[in-house]
Formats: structure tokens, sequence, C-alpha cells
């Protein structure tokens, strides 16, 4: 009794200290490595940029709300939003001015003096209108059209929103915020608290509160699976304990089995969190599912009850021992995710065994079930187990790896989002852009300018459903000034243009000079334009560095990739590429797997000659190497040939059906005494009943995640006891040797 | 009726006149381009949320509710508002009549630059770019309107219509 006081109150000390002093990190870095496309996709321009859609009935309650948003987005993760235009910067005018005749040259027919009258007249009537707030009288100096011509055309370019009490407006109804995250790496709980805190404004109202941009969507899903995680865990736990209330009988039974595993799995958490200085979510996972293998050692021991207890503590150091060694070689493979789960879960099943050992001197008696009544023989044995193994291992080998299966799925409250923004604010694609480069900014826009009808004509066959690019912000400057009159010989087109609109006719002078000017602008290479607050938003795509300029061309939905790819390789247009950013990170996706399919085989490698150095006998490591091996190789291609290819999470999960596969292995030994055959038996009953209930009801999870991970160990841990029991039938029959 | 009095050359507090609710004004604009004035005239008041707001009547109707950095414009009272930066030179005035508008007094400082004016004397409140200026214009204690000089002789008066009273 002593021993459970101590170690209670040790599992108590341990809870404490997590409470306190447990920080989970999500960090993806620690996953994919620095720079790893996922992580470089959320910081990048468009992985920053997000919005905010709002939408209700009353107009009124629409504009507060969208204020207590704006007020909430003054946070340190965002960099700026945007509410409405932007408010101007008088050098955008000046230079569009500067530049007219290069930006919009006037036609012949404009420099005739009745066109011009007409503009004159025209440029009168605005001096009383708003537009000249921002334009002041340079249309009435400019009779020949150009720069009214260029400013309608920016207009037109402007987005089709409109905007109500400061906000813009969605046509489709709704006001928009448009934001931009700070330059740095994603901070999951800063966007955990704002994205809740967004979501709070509307909860319990009848308001629509829409979030679309990729941090909010890898916050949201990162939430999602957590909840799933949570559910699951929760079923399991419940059902756990009532398996483990039938079985243990009493409660200081109960204690003798929970301890060790909250033992392993606290000393585990708090080990990582003194290392690392906070645990990965992964890692924590991981050793969460874990518990299924850890509750094993306790279980082992009190179905062997106290004549086996002997044989259950040798197995159990030898099973330990192997597992531990085949997740520590996942240390060595550079990724903290993968170093941090390898050490949980070695530290955690480490202890959980030595305390088993120590807590379970006298195992009690336990209700089991009669597993020895299924042994049967496997026809042909070993050769059977390697021919299967080789057959599974060459089919899973052979698969054609379905490199972009996802991870996770969108829940459907994110994926409703992204489409109602999408539609409302006609937002581009963040998953395939254009980019198109040059030497100069110049060359740049002029290739863009080539690059308008391949678009246009995408537009019209439905491959796009529109595109943006610094060319459609702002036309290329030409480096020609267009061959017009001088500025003398306008002078008497300008003296009789004012007598036909009415004006002055001595202000021809003023006409004559600024004529002159447009004519006579140098060019101003404008590597500055991202400075200028009005064209910074239009032209945040444009990078100008040393001696070479590119643009980011963002495609709207809907997006046919393979045949714009078709359009665009036919045209071949110099210095423009089509990327799918999907590509980069499925390709650090399937790194991250190789890697820890590598790891996980040298560990695997090790463990087998750690067993061979503790059992010392070489028929018994064959028949547990081809057991394990079988059910992982015939696992491994179910799995495969059901879901086309199997995700790192199932290839490290496939890791713990090895380390219950050879616990089970090793237990259930077809040479061994009947009575310890039997004892076996019913005490991998008891370890497999846990562990399938854990897992199965995590493969009924509706996060994808978790539901693959779940099956892949329930399908496994069937296929061990499945195959381990056909072992069985290979010794001498129980019954013959009772008659012995 | 015109202003008699002289240029105050102390600090003046002043105020706008009396009106019942929304001060009429007259802008008159010149231009060198143009052989006489064009004019707009409508209202200031002070709405929703203490925003000023300028209700152009004539020549178009267009309603001005002018914010911090910016102008939301409509075509009509409900109409859909576009928005317009507030230019930098007009900040300064927008924030006076604003604050004057809210029933407050405002300084004008003895050391602003005051001339004389035909409708009574002026003190520049600020400038911009080379030579632009943003003027006040009042007889004794009570303004009058303001003036917008730009340095291509271009020059918006606006003249609040309740008559000038005389200077004590």
């Amino acid at each position: 009794m002593s021993r459970l006081v101590v170690a209670g109150t040790l599992a108590l000390c341990i809870g404490v200290a997590l409470a306190l002093f447990l920080r989970v990190d999500t960090n993806p870095s620690a996953v994919f490595g620095q720079g790893a496309a996922p992580i470089t996709a959320l910081e990048t321009e468009a992985g920053r940029q997000g919005a905010i859609l709002i939408r209700a009935d009353d107009p009124k309650l629409e504009v507060e709300i969208a204020k207590q948003a704006v007020a909430l987005l003054d946070h340190p993760a965002i960099e700026r939003i945007s509410t409405g235009p932007d408010a101007g910067n008088s050098d955008v005018l000046d230079w569009l001015w500067q530049h007219r005749f290069r930006l919009s040259p006037p036609r012949i027919e404009d420099l005739e003096p009745e066109a011009m009258a007409a503009r004159l007249t025209e440029a009168v009537d605005l001096l009383t209108s708003s537009q000249a707030m921002v334009l002041g009288d340079r249309p009435l100096r400019d009779p020949t059209g150009s720069f009214a011509r260029l400013i309608e055309r920016m207009d037109a370019l402007r987005p089709e929103l409109g905007n109500r009490e400061g906000f813009w407006h969605s046509p489709d109804g709704g006001l928009l915020i448009f934001l931009t995250f700070e330059d740095r790496p994603l901070d999951a709980r800063a966007m955990a608290t704002l994205t809740a805190s967004l979501r709070g404004l509307a909860d319990g109202t009848s308001i629509n509160l829409h979030l679309s941009g990729p941090r909010f969507v890898s916050t949201e899903v990162s939430a999602a699976t957590e909840r799933g995680a949570s559910l699951a865990g929760g079923i399991a736990g419940v059902l756990l304990i009532l398996w483990l209330a039938f079985a243990l009988r009493d409660l200081r039974g109960f204690a003798t089995v929970l301890l060790p595993l909250a033992l392993g799995l606290g000393t585990a958490a708090l080990s990582l969190q003194l290392i690392f200085g906070s645990v990965h979510a992964i890692a924590l996972g991981f050793g969460g599912a874990l518990a299924g293998l850890a509750l094993d050692y306790p279980l082992h021991l009190a179905g062997h009850g106290r004549a086996g207890s002997r044989r259950a503590r040798r197995l159990i150091g030898i099973g330990m021992a192997t597992t531990v060694t085949a997740f520590l070689a996942m240390t060595g493979a550079g990724l903290e995710v993968l170093t941090q789960t390898g050490l949980f879960v070695a530290i955690g099943l480490s202890v959980a065994a030595l305390s088993s050992m120590l807590l379970i001197a006298r195992p009690a008696a336990t209700r089991t079930l009669p597993l020895e009544r299924l042994f049967w023989r496997l026809p042909g044995g070993l050769v059977t187990l390697a021919t299967i193994s080789a057959m599974g291992a060459a089919m899973v080998w052979q698969a054609k790896p379905m490199i972009d299966r996802p991870l996770f799925d969108l829940p459907p409250r994110v994926e409703s989002d992204l489409k109602t923004v999408q539609s409302a604010a006609a937002i581009p694609t963040t998953r395939h852009l254009l980019r198109v480069s040059g030497e100069t900014a110049q060359q740049v826009l002029e290739r863009e300018t080539q690059l308008f009808p391949v678009l246009d004509q995408a537009i019209k066959k439905g491959e796009i459903g529109g595109y943006q690019m610094a060319a459609s912000s702002l036309p290329p400057v030409s480096s020609q000034v267009p061959d017009l009159p001088d500025a003398e010989a306008m002078s008497s087109a300008f003296e009789a243009a004012l007598t036909v609109a009415g004006l002055q006719p001595d202000y021809a002078d003023t006409l004559r000079k600024s004529y002159a000017a447009a004519q006579s602008a140098v060019l101003v290479e404008p590597t500055n334009w991202r400075g200028l607050a009005e064209l910074a938003p239009l032209l945040a795509g444009l990078s100008i560095a040393g001696d070479r300029a590119e643009d980011t061309v963002l495609l709207h939905p809907p997006l046919d990739a393979d045949r714009l790819a078709a359009r665009l390789e036919q045209a071949n247009l110099p210095g423009v590429t089509f990327e799918d950013l999907a590509d980069s990170i499925w390709a650090s996706v399937a790194e991250l797997r190789r890697t820890a399919a590598l790891w996980l085989g040298i560990g695997a490698l090790c463990a087998a000659l750690i067993l061979a150095a503790m059992l010392r006998n070489l028929a018994g490591l064959v028949r547990i190497l081809l057991t394990v091996g079988t059910s992982l190789a015939l696992t491994a291609a179910v799995l495969t040939a059901v879901l086309g290819s199997l995700t790192v999470f199932q290839i490290v999960a496939l890791t713990l059906v090895v380390g219950i596969g050879v616990d089970y292995a090793l237990f259930l030994n077809p040479a061994a005494r009947r009575h310890d055959r039997v004892l076996a038996a019913r005490s991998v009953s008891l370890c497999a009943g846990s562990t399938l209930l854990a897992f199965v009801t995590m493969a009924w999870s509706d996060v994808r995640v978790m539901g693959e991970i779940g099956l892949t160990v329930s399908l496994g841990v069937l296929v061990v006891v499945v195959l381990c029991l056909g072992m069985m039938g290979h010794g001498r029959p129980l019954a013959s040797e009772t008659r012995d | 009726m015109a202003c008699t009095g002289s240029i105050p050359s102390n600090a003046v507090e002043i105020t706008l006149p009396a009106d019942d609710g929304a001060l009429r004004y007259r802008e008159e604009i010149r231009h060198p381009a143009l052989p006489f004035p064009k004019v707009a005239t409508g209202t200031f008041r002070i709405g929703p949320n203490d925003r000023l707001i300028r209700s152009q009547e004539t020549p178009e109707v267009e309603i001005f509710e002018i914010g911090q950095d910016v102008v939301w414009v409509r075509k009509a009272e409900d109409g859909e508002a576009n928005m317009l930066p507030i230019p930098d030179q007009m900040r300064a005035l927008f924030d006076f009549l604003r604050t004057l508008r809210s029933g407050e007094t405002l300084v004008v400082e003895a050391d602003q630059p005051r001339s004389v004016d035909p409708d009574g004397w002026t003190a520049e409140i600020g400038t911009f770019d080379t030579d632009g200026s943003v003027s006040v214009i009042a007889c004794g204690e009570r303004m009058l309107g303001y003036l917008v000089r730009t340095g291509d002789g271009i020059e918006r008066r606006v003249l609040f219509s309740t008559g000038a009273g005389k200077s004590e």
C-alpha cells in the first residue's frame, strides 16, 4: 500500500508541475524544418493576407461589429488593416501627372480645339465637385484629356467594392476588412486567441462573421483537430475505464494499472518541457496514443498473476528495451518533432515499465478473456509468414505514392467561409500564381502587357476567373514620348479651345507650359512605386532587387490549372512562369515521410539487435521478427490498397504496431510451457482489449489524421494478435500437454 | 454690411455666427482661366459621431462627411458613399471648423499672419506646398468664412451667409 501512496503522490506532483509549467506548441518548423514550404507558405505576402466579412440583417449592427473587429485587430500579430481606400499620397498624382503623355498619350483628334474645349468645360465643372479635392485643377491644365483618361482608367481598376460608414462594402452584401499579418512566423497561440475573439463577436447573435486567409485556416484546422482529439480521447477514456473496471475488479487493481501509465506519460511530458522549453502537440498526441502500449505492462503483470509474474517481468523488460531502442533512433532524424516523439515514447515506456514492476509485486486476480481457445495453426508457419511479408512489402513498395493526399480536412465552417469571402471580395487563389521576371521593372510591365491577351483568352475559356498584376494597376511607362506637335505649335489651338469654352484666352500660356513639361518630362524609373501609398496594395507583388525585377500575378478562381499551364506553355512568353505552390508543400511532406520512414527503419534494425542480444534464442528471434514483420507488411499493404498510400502519421503509427507486436509475440511463445501460454493468452487479451478500445474509438474520429492513426493501429493490432495466435498452434496442443 | 473694424493685433477668441443648426455658406472659386468665379452653395452642420458635414446644394448635390483622414462623399442623403482622402492642407481647416461648429471657441494667436480683407480681416492658420495657404476670414471675434489659396492663382473663398457684424 505504501508503494501505491508514494506513486500516487509522485503522480500528483508531476500533474501539478505540468499544470503549472507545461507549454504545448504547434510550431510547424518543428515538423518540417526551418524554411520548408508549408511554413514559408504562411510567410509569403499571399500567406500573410486575410479578410473578414461581416453580414447582418441590420446595417447598423454590421457597422458596430465591424468597429469591434477593428478594435480586436489592433493586435501584435497584425501589421496593417484596410477598411477602405488608403489615404492619398500626392507623390503618386504628381508622378502620374508628369508622365501622363507616356502613360496615356493623347490621340491626334484629342488635340483639335473643339475636343479640347469640351474637355475644358468638363474640367471647370469638376472644380465644384469632390474630385477637385484630390485632383486639384489638373484636368483644367490638360485639355488634351490625357490625365483625365489616366485617372478614369485607374478608377476603373479599383476593386468593385463600395464603402459604407468607412468600411469596404461587398456588392453581395456585408462589410469587409482586409488585413495583413506581421512578417514573422505564425504564433499559433496568439492566432488562436485572436481567431476566437473575432468569432466571439458573432457568437449567440444573428450576425454572420466569415474569416478567410491561410493563417486563419491553419488556426481553425488546428482547433478542429484539437476538439476532435479531445472528443475521441474522452470517449476512449470512458470505454477504457469500463473495460479495466470489468477486468481488474477492485480499486487497488485499478490504481496499480493506471499509476504506471500516469507516471510514464507525466514524466515524459515534464522531461520534454525541461529539455525543449515546450512540448510539441504532435509529440504529445503520439504520447497520448501510446497509452495503449504503456498500459500493456501493468496489464501483462496483472494478467499473469503471482505464478507468472517472474516470466512477465523478464518479457516486459525485453519488450520495453526493444521498443525504447526503436523510438530513440528517431532522435537522429534531425527534426524536432521526431526527436521529441522518440524521447517521449522512450521515457514514457521506460518509466511505465519500471513503475509497473515496482508497484505490482503481488498481482491480484483479474477477469480475462480465454484467448487460448482461439489458438490455431497457421499453415506453413514461418514460410507462410515470410511469403506474406514479402508480398505485402512488395505491394507497398510498388504502390505509387499519392503525394497530394491531404493530412487534414477543412472543417465545414472554414470551407464555407472561404467560399463566401471569395465570392464577396473576389480574393485570388493562394495556391497557383504566375511570376513575371525581367531585368527592370519596366521590362516586367512590358512582359505583363504581352500576357494580357493570353489571360483574357483564359478567362473567356473559363480557365481562370480573373487576374491581378502590376501592369493591370498601371500601364507600362513608354520609353518614348509619343510623336506630338510641339508646345509652340499648340498655342493657337489652346487659345481657340479656351475661347470656345468661354474661358480666358490668355490662360493658353499656362496650358502651353504644362503641355511642354509633359512632353519633355524625364522618365523616372519607378523603382520607388511601392513607397507610394496608393499604389502599394496594387503593386504588392512587385519586387526589385539589384538587376532583377519580378512581379507576382495573382489568379482568381475558378481555376483550371492544367489547361492554363498548357495555354501558357503554348504562348511561350519570356520571363513568365506558372507555379503551383502546393508542389513545394507536398515535396516537403514527402521529404518528411521519407525521413520518418528512414529513421524508423534504422530504429527497427537497432531494436532487432537488442532483441537478439536479450533473447539469445535464434528460433524465437526469427519467429518474433517474422510475426511482427508480417503484421507490419500486411497492415501497410491493406492500408495502401484502401487509401492509396501511407501518410507520415500512419508510418509513425505503424511503429506502435511494431512495439505492441514485439510484446505480444514475446509473450505468446508456442515453445513455452502450457501454463505460461495460457497466462500469456489471458494477459494479451487484457492488453489487446484496452488497445483496441482506444484505437477503434480513434478510428471513428472525423479528424482525418486521428481516424487514420486509429485505423492503422487497430488493424495492426488485430493482425498481430491473429498471427501470434496462428503461430501458437505450432507448439504442442494445450490438450495434449494437459494429458502429459 | 461691410466690416468696419481694424485688424486686431492681439490673440482673438473667435466664434461662428449663430444659426439654426445648419450654417449656410457660399463658395467662390477663382481661377486664372475663369473670367468670373465659379460658385457653389450649401450648409455646414455637425452630424452623427460629431462628424462635420458639408452639404453642397448647388451647382450639384454632394454631401461630404468629414472624418479624421478621409471624407465620405454621397450624391444623395441615403446614397452609396465614396471615400476620398483629405488633402493635407484641408485637414487643419476641417479640424478648425469642426471645433467651432461644436459650439466651442478657438484662439487665433497674435503671431499668425494677418491682413486686410474686403470682408474684414484674415489670419493665416496653415500653409502647404511652397506658397499655398489656409486663412480664416473674420470680423472682430466672429468668423465669417475661410480662404484657401494655392500657388498657381487659385482661390477658394467660403463665406457664411449670416452676415458680418460690426467690429468692436
